[in-house]
């Protein structure tokens, strides 16, 4: 980073900085357009018929969703997913728009937190006498004391915009009638798409993996408080200069983006931030350490830590500690994960602007990485058609299909579907064919599962073909 | 007593203190250029655009203002924004009123400033477009933005998430979605060599005062590129028109810029093509004449360099042939100084 953009940033910092929920809107929604790009959603929406890719214009009538378009109104068209007074935008504003509304509310914020060492989410911290009766006269005391924890609110039913709500959305874009009714839906499934990238992205910032609620109510100055991490974050990078995704492998289980064992990004995204990163209240506590070495003073660390991870180790320099600047803690890769001093025998950590902005650099090609795997595991569920000697032959492709329902439908040339045939499924194993059908007549032939994968989770698979 | 009343002061001065409209935040630019002391969110804004090649003021560019606001503490959300609308005016500034109020109980968190203006690339006020980087320049007042002129190697799909979305927006970048669907089935087009020489557009040669000076014009000029084709490494155009004047007073410039053979071709061409051709040799290698209605037209080859130019001035900016040989030979004098040691026409 230049030493004008960091000066600015600390500058703006140094007089107001604003509090933060998550990663700040801007962010959020830098991460999911960095994620669309990485997991090629253009090529998926041209497999399903949208010639435009990621600029297909996608309407929602204003009328049909007013709680939508009030949400959608706190937002500038320049922050590039608001729709035009029809209610059009192009698909990624649409994700875009998802991702920006997973926090329209504090009640929903409040689900995108996740401990994977206990498993537990939002715990908010106590306020003072004071503080809640300067709460209840701001009527801001909407943050819940209790949160839903991220990967449970994601595939919650109750989540408007959680993977259930995707699903449905998806299936409708596909099986309804009409051009406008599809792209009604797939802008639908986009949203929820962008809402759950963002319940999983917010994964990536410490203070949400290691139940770190009061870095949310840090005194960031100009009356506000927030997490000074995440603004530095807003600040530095804004949505354009989130840096591109690196490649995450991809997962069996939608719950695996969120938690899982495992080395490197093979863990879910809420392990892998736990394990690398100090958040700004979960830094190893003060020490007396006086002038231990060895043994002793690795006795002393284990006991000054809060979590195991980050392990920090005894080959501290106590001697560049005693500087008035202090000393870096740095992780195999050279990133800074704390600074450190020793005063007067007592060692004491913190984090500071230059540390957070090495650390934000590492974490946002990560969380685009899992975002990226997780788009193209939502869009994973494909269909190949044949046809031979007048029948309608259909394939499961890339992915097994468990139970579900298989439906052919006919679309004619004014691009309206109806159903012509359907079909229960129990398990078709990957490239086997999963039934054979008349062949429908219109001018395209549109097939779509509904239902499970070989893993148990939520699957829609698409296919279709010119028809003879 | 006292003891009775004091909880109640306190109670009313912490309400107070609570209701009270929270203070904006601090602006990440400057109050002006040439100052380190921090602008303020909620304005007035001003400042001016020019065209980034020569210069010249750009009239009518679209200046979309916008302020978002966020409510809440710790756990905050958005709180709306409040957009203006202006354009540039024939000198190129721009004027952005003062913003009065936030919401009630809202933070004013932000300040944008999108300029467009259709041939050139956008310009934020927070970000750049080259890298997306943060910008450093914008100032709250006496801004100057040069805009960029549009090339063939920007990529519009890029262009469209850099300027974003919205009523507004979307009314004057609809244009370009075509584009960038296009560009996203398609790789992106690689830069073409500009071969030898200093890179040169059209808008470098000619500007608006050069053109007054010689005509005694006293009006202002729309600048931007022709409507006819896009500007390429080979092409480039630049269209001076008259404001509130027909035709006849507009002037324009294109330039081609090839190889020798083709150059030669390319002059050939235009002078076969040209209604009422007068060949003079009075500029560069090789020039002509030609008069059609209202307009003028002058066109030469400087083989040396590889560039053809043809101007065009109508007859009431031009009020005789000469004036447009003089602007001709002006333009010619420009590119010398551009480029003053060619070593053959672009390799």
């Amino acid at each position: 980073m230049s030493r004008t953009r960091a000066l600015i940033i600390v500058a703006a910092l140094g007089a107001a900085t604003a509090p933060a929920h998550a990663w700040e809107p801007t962010t959020s929604v830098g991460l999911a357009e960095q994620a669309a790009l990485a997991a090629n959603v253009d090529a998926w929406l041209r497999d399903l018929g949208y010639r435009a890719g990621l600029f297909e214009p996608l309407v929602v009538p204003p009328e049909d969703a007013p709680e939508l378009f009030t949400a959608l109104s706190q937002w500038s068209g320049i922050d590039g997913f608001v729709p035009d007074v029809r209610g059009q935008q192009t698909a990624l504003a649409w994700l875009l728009a998802g991702a920006a509304l997973a926090d329209a509310t504090p009640a929903w914020a409040a689900n995108h937190f996740f401990d994977p060492t206990t498993g537990s989410g939002w715990r908010a911290p106590h306020r003072s006498w004071l503080g809640r009766i300067i709460d209840g006269a701001h009527r801001r005391g909407a943050a819940p004391a209790v949160g839903v924890p991220a990967p449970d609110w994601a595939a919650s039913a109750d989540n408007p915009l959680g993977l259930a709500g995707f699903v449905d959305q998806y299936d409708k874009a596909i099986r309804a009638a009409t051009p406008g009714e599809r792209g009604r839906h797939l802008a639908g499934a986009l949203v929820a798409a962008g809402a759950v990238l963002h319940v999983l992205g917010d994964l990536g910032s410490p203070s949400h993996a290691r139940n770190d609620a009061a870095a949310h109510f840090d005194r960031l100055g100009n009356g506000e408080r927030g997490s000074r991490f995440e603004r530095l974050t807003a600040i530095a990078w804004g949505r354009l200069d989130v840096p591109a995704a690196i490649d995450v492998p991809s997962r069996d289980q939608f719950r695996a983006f969120f938690t899982r064992d495992g080395a490197g990004t093979q863990a879910g995204l809420a392990d892998w931030t736990a394990r690398q990163f100090f958040s700004e209240h979960t830094l190893p506590r003060s020490s007396e350490v006086g002038r231990q070495s060895g043994a002793a003073l690795t006795a002393s660390l284990a006991r000054s830590l809060r979590r195991p991870q980050p392990v920090v180790t005894n080959q501290l320099s106590m001697v560049v500690a005693t500087q008035r600047q202090g000393a870096t803690l740095r992780d195999l890769f050279g990133m800074c994960l704390a600074r450190y001093r020793k005063t007067r025998g007592t060692l004491s950590w913190w984090l500071d602007d230059d540390c957070q902005l090495e650390q934000a650099r590492a974490i946002l090609p990560v969380v685009a990485g899992y975002q990226a795997a997780l788009l193209r595991w939502l869009g994973r569920g494909q269909l190949s058609t044949t046809i031979a000697d007048g029948k309608l032959t259909i394939r499961a492709r890339g992915t097994a299909l468990g139970a579900g329902t298989l439906t052919v439908l006919a679309e004619d040339g004014r691009g309206v579907r109806a159903e012509a045939t359907s079909a229960s499924i129990t398990q078709v194993a990957e490239g086997a064919v999963a039934a054979t059908v008349e062949v429908p007549i219109g001018i395209t032939a549109v097939v779509v599962f509904r239902g499970v994968d070989a893993a148990g989770e939520p699957l829609v698979s698409v296919g279709h073909i010119e028809l003879p | 007593m006292a003891h009775r009343l004091l909880p109640l002061l306190a109670g009313a001065a912490l309400a107070m203190a609570a209701c009270a409209a929270p203070t904006p935040r601090t602006a990440t630019f400057r109050s002006r250029p040439d100052d380190v002391v921090a602008g303020d969110l909620r304005g007035p804004f001003n400042g001016r655009v020019l065209d980034g090649a020569n210069q010249t003021p750009i009239p009518g560019a679209l200046v979309y203002a916008s302020w978002s606001f966020v409510r809440g503490d710790g756990l905050s959300v958005a709180a709306g924004s409040h957009d203006a609308v202006v354009s540039t005016d024939a000198t190129g500034n721009y004027q952005v009123p003062r913003f009065a109020d936030a919401p009630r109980g809202a933070r004013l968190a932000d300040f944008r400033l999108l300029i467009y203006k259709r041939g050139f690339v956008a310009y934020r006020s927070d970000r750049r477009f080259d890298d997306f980087g943060m910008r450093h320049d914008f100032a709250q007042r006496d801004n100057v933005v040069q805009l960029e002129r549009w090339r063939p190697d920007h990529s519009h799909a890029r262009h469209l998430r850099f300027v974003g979305g919205g009523a507004v927006i979307a009314a004057v970048t609809g244009w370009e979605t075509d584009e960038a669907i296009a560009e996203l089935g398609r790789p992106v087009r690689a830069i073409p060599a500009t071969g030898a020489g200093p890179y040169l557009v059209a808008a470098q040669l000619l500007t608006a005062d050069d053109i007054k000076k010689r005509t005694e014009y006293d009006g202002q000029f729309e600048t931007g590129p022709l409507g006819d084709e896009p500007d390429t490494s080979t092409y480039s155009s630049q269209h001076y028109k008259a404001l509130g004047r027909d035709q006849a007073w507009d002037v324009a410039v294109r330039m081609w810029r090839l190889p020798a053979a083709d150059a030669s071709d390319r002059y050939d061409e235009l002078r076969t093509g040209l209604p009422g051709v007068e060949d003079r040799d009075e500029i560069a290698t090789k020039s002509v004449r030609a008069v059609e209605n209202d307009i003028y037209a002058i066109a030469f080859v400087d083989a040396d360099r590889g560039l053809v130019v043809l101007l065009t001035c109508g007859k009431g900016q031009c009020a005789n042939v000469d004036k447009a040989v003089g602007l001709a030979q002006a333009l010619h004098g420009r590119i010398r100084e551009l480029w003053p040691n060619p070593t053959g026409g672009s390799k």
